[in-house]
């Protein structure tokens, strides 16, 4: 009898605890935490809002695909954040005047307002005017992991090598936990090959990440902006960095010979950003353009090569023929 | 004639008869008691498996209470498709239009009927054809008017009940100026309250609007907010403000002061990124979007109380009932409880 009862206050047991799991079961899984790690201390909570060390569902350890968290806050409507890089606005924080949405210097993944149709002037003293409404853009870096090749990628070699094939993503240009760089560039991209210590780019206090003038690349708020950004571009796009007298001097290399200057050794002389975007560009390719293809010979069709101005306006602003 | 040994055996018989069947007795009730308690013990192990049976029921099909208990936390009804990336939900007083903006696709606000079937889209008109980015929407309790903020034009737009234009609220004088609308929620003396996220984190706070253009004042000193989005105002006139990228909600009382919040961690509870907030009796309801899940609390104690959790509904995925991003909230008068689903292009419909 007292076995009996025994037995029966196990079974009881044993089936109040599994009805009381299964509550537990059905309650929601823990909390965890939002955007950037911001003055994270020793005993951070921050990094659960984008990493699982154990269930991540991406790479880097992330709990899910890196773009839609980096839309999370720069998406479209940019509801965290003053960047938004889907459609390539900058809104009232990024330093501009006048009260309206600008658009951002390296356009966007979706849109991008820049008025690629109508530059004026020449030169670094040119301007190419912001569009009142999004354009949908006809050339981007990727940033869904899809393989993208980095053009010029390598040392200049006799033997063919038209760049690595990269990977792309949000994070292979910028560190989301922050490092003292300019728009939180990485001193050296993911899967570039550059050397260490990379490229800094010092950041300003005062961030100016927009401008109403995609001619304009001076930034009076990072100085080192200009004199390093052709060099950080060419982390990826290595044998891209030309000096004044590669136009004239074969350089070795057995796909990029002769090589248009992109040093910037002083205002006004040639930059990589002079003439492409680094997000996405709206501009439209006409007959000529369209026709001329990729390093390898592929065609690229209507793809607008990242450039800011339509067709090859952007020789045309330095250049006026 | 008896001996007394005679006349006492039967005695002593009787007597020891009656202690036998006194002791068979016992027994029998030994054992009848026995069997009860057993039968005791057999129903309740039987109760507890079909609670056991029930709660499993429960879970499998979606369901969260038991019968005749107060339900706590909503179960998913249905969903409604046609929104772009929605962001944005609001529904009218009666509940039979409800109202999505849209980040994605065309960009509009777009309104359904109870039924979840598309009747309308607002209609812009003084700045047709420009470019616009429609985020959250509230509609006035007492007109129906719907009020629309648009990350892109930095105004408060404002339509009738029937979609038509009426007027922008652009903020003017020292308090408005430059500001960015993003949430929208009205109080009980029919007061707009809106989240501003224009320019640097120290000039974020929430602008309170009586009829005018105007603010007749803030909530917030420079610095407490960081992209603040959803805000709820309950009938004391309390504040609920998503303090979206400090992870945490803080509520302030009527006069504008800091009362409560519910912070950012991992317990229980705690916040992630929260962004879109309602209130409907004695609950508040807080969309954690990096949770993918919208979290419960009663706030029946007022605001001298810190909220209490009761739970959350949602978990991350593609499926009915999983949220991926989800943002905004609003629930009409009879608890059903809008949620925009940004990554799944949907509003999800969760019922008591």
């Amino acid at each position: 009898m007292k076995h009996d009862r025994e037995k029966m206050r196990k079974a009881a047991t044993f089936a109040i605890g599994f009805a009381v799991s299964l509550f537990a079961a059905a309650a929601p899984a823990a909390a965890d935490n939002g955007p950037h790690v911001a003055g994270a201390g020793a005993v951070t909570d921050s990094c659960a809002g984008c990493h699982r060390v154990h269930t991540a569902q991406a790479p880097h350890l992330l709990k899910e695909v890196q773009t839609s968290l980096c839309y999370t806050c720069h998406g479209s409507a940019a509801t965290g954040a003053n960047t938004d890089v889907e459609d390539g606005v900058g809104y009232s924080g990024e330093g501009r005047s006048g009260g309206q949405a600008g658009a951002l210097r390296g356009g966007g993944f979706s849109y991008a307002l820049i008025g690629s149709n109508a530059p004026s002037g020449n030169g670094y003293l040119g301007e190419i005017p912001v569009k009142g409404s999004g354009a949908a853009v006809t050339s981007t870096h990727s940033i869904d992991e899809s393989a993208q090749t980095a053009w010029g990628n390598g040392a200049i070699s006799g033997e063919v090598n038209f760049g690595k094939v990269i990977p792309l993503r949000c994070g292979s240009c910028h560190d989301p936990h922050g490092n003292g760089n300019y728009r939180i560039l990485r001193p050296i991209p993911r899967e570039s090959g550059t050397a260490s210590p990379g490229v800094a780019i010092p950041d300003a206090s005062k961030k100016v990440y927009t401008t109403e003038n995609y001619w304009e690349v001076e930034d009076a708020n990072a100085p080192g902006f200009i004199s390093n950004i052709a060099t950080w571009c060419s982390t990826c796009h290595t044998r891209y960095l030309a000096t004044g007298h590669s136009g004239r001097e074969d350089s070795g290399d057995a796909v990029f010979a002769f090589r248009h200057r992109s040093d910037q050794t002083s205002q006004g002389s040639a930059n990589c950003i002079q003439c492409h975007v680094s997000h996405g560009s709206n501009a439209s390719m006409g007959t000529y353009s369209s026709s001329v293809p990729n390093p390898e010979g592929g065609a690229l069709g209507a793809d607008s090569r990242l450039l800011r101005i339509d067709n090859r306006g952007v020789c045309q602003m330095c250049h006026d023929k | 004639m008896a001996s007394s040994d005679d006349v006492s055996s039967p005695v002593f018989d009787s007597s020891s008869g009656a202690g036998a069947a006194a002791a068979a007795l016992t027994e029998a009730e030994i054992a009848a008691k026995a069997l009860k308690r057993r039968r005791r013990k057999i129903a309740l192990l039987v109760l507890l498996l079909a609670i056991i049976a029930y709660l499993l029921y429960r879970l499998l099909t979606g369901g969260s209470s038991l019968p005749g208990v107060s339900q706590q936390l909503p179960h998913y009804d249905t969903s409604i498709y046609g929104a772009a990336q929605p962001m944005g939900v609001a529904v009218s007083p009666d509940g039979d239009r409800i109202y999505v903006t849209e980040s994605g696709g065309r960009r509009l606000v777009r309104v359904y009927d109870r039924s979840g079937e598309q009747v309308d889209s607002l209609k812009p008109g003084g700045h047709k054809g420009s470019w616009r980015l429609p985020v959250y929407v509230a509609v006035e309790p007492e007109t129906g008017d719907v009020y629309v903020s648009d990350r892109l034009r930095e105004d408060v737009e404002i339509y009738d009940q029937n979609g038509k234009y009426l007027r922008s609220l652009k903020p003017k004088g020292r308090l408005g100026r430059s500001a960015n609308p993003l949430g929208l929620a009205f109080g009980p003396e029919d007061d707009l309250y809106m989240t501003d996220v224009n320019g640097e984190r120290r000039l974020h706070r929430v602008l309170v609007f009586g009829d005018g253009q105007k603010p007749l004042r803030r909530i917030g000193t420079p610095g407490v907010f960081w992209f603040p989005n959803g805000i709820a105002v309950d009938s004391d006139g309390d504040v609920y403000v998503a303090d979206s990228n400090d992870g945490r909600l803080t509520i302030f009382d009527s006069k504008g002061k800091p009362a409560a919040s519910i912070q950012r961690g991992v317990a229980d509870g705690d916040l992630g990124l929260p962004r879109g907030v309602a209130i409907h009796g004695d609950k508040l309801y807080v969309v954690d979007t990096t949770t993918h899940a919208v979290k419960v609390y009663d706030i029946g104690g007022g605001v001298k109380e810190a909220p209490s959790y009761v739970g959350s509904f949602g978990v991350e995925g593609f499926t009915d009932g999983a949220f991926e991003y989800p943002n905004g909230i609003a629930i009409d008068g009879d608890g059903r409880i809008y949620v925009t689903d940004r990554e799944n292009n949907r509003v999800q419909v969760w019922t008591y």
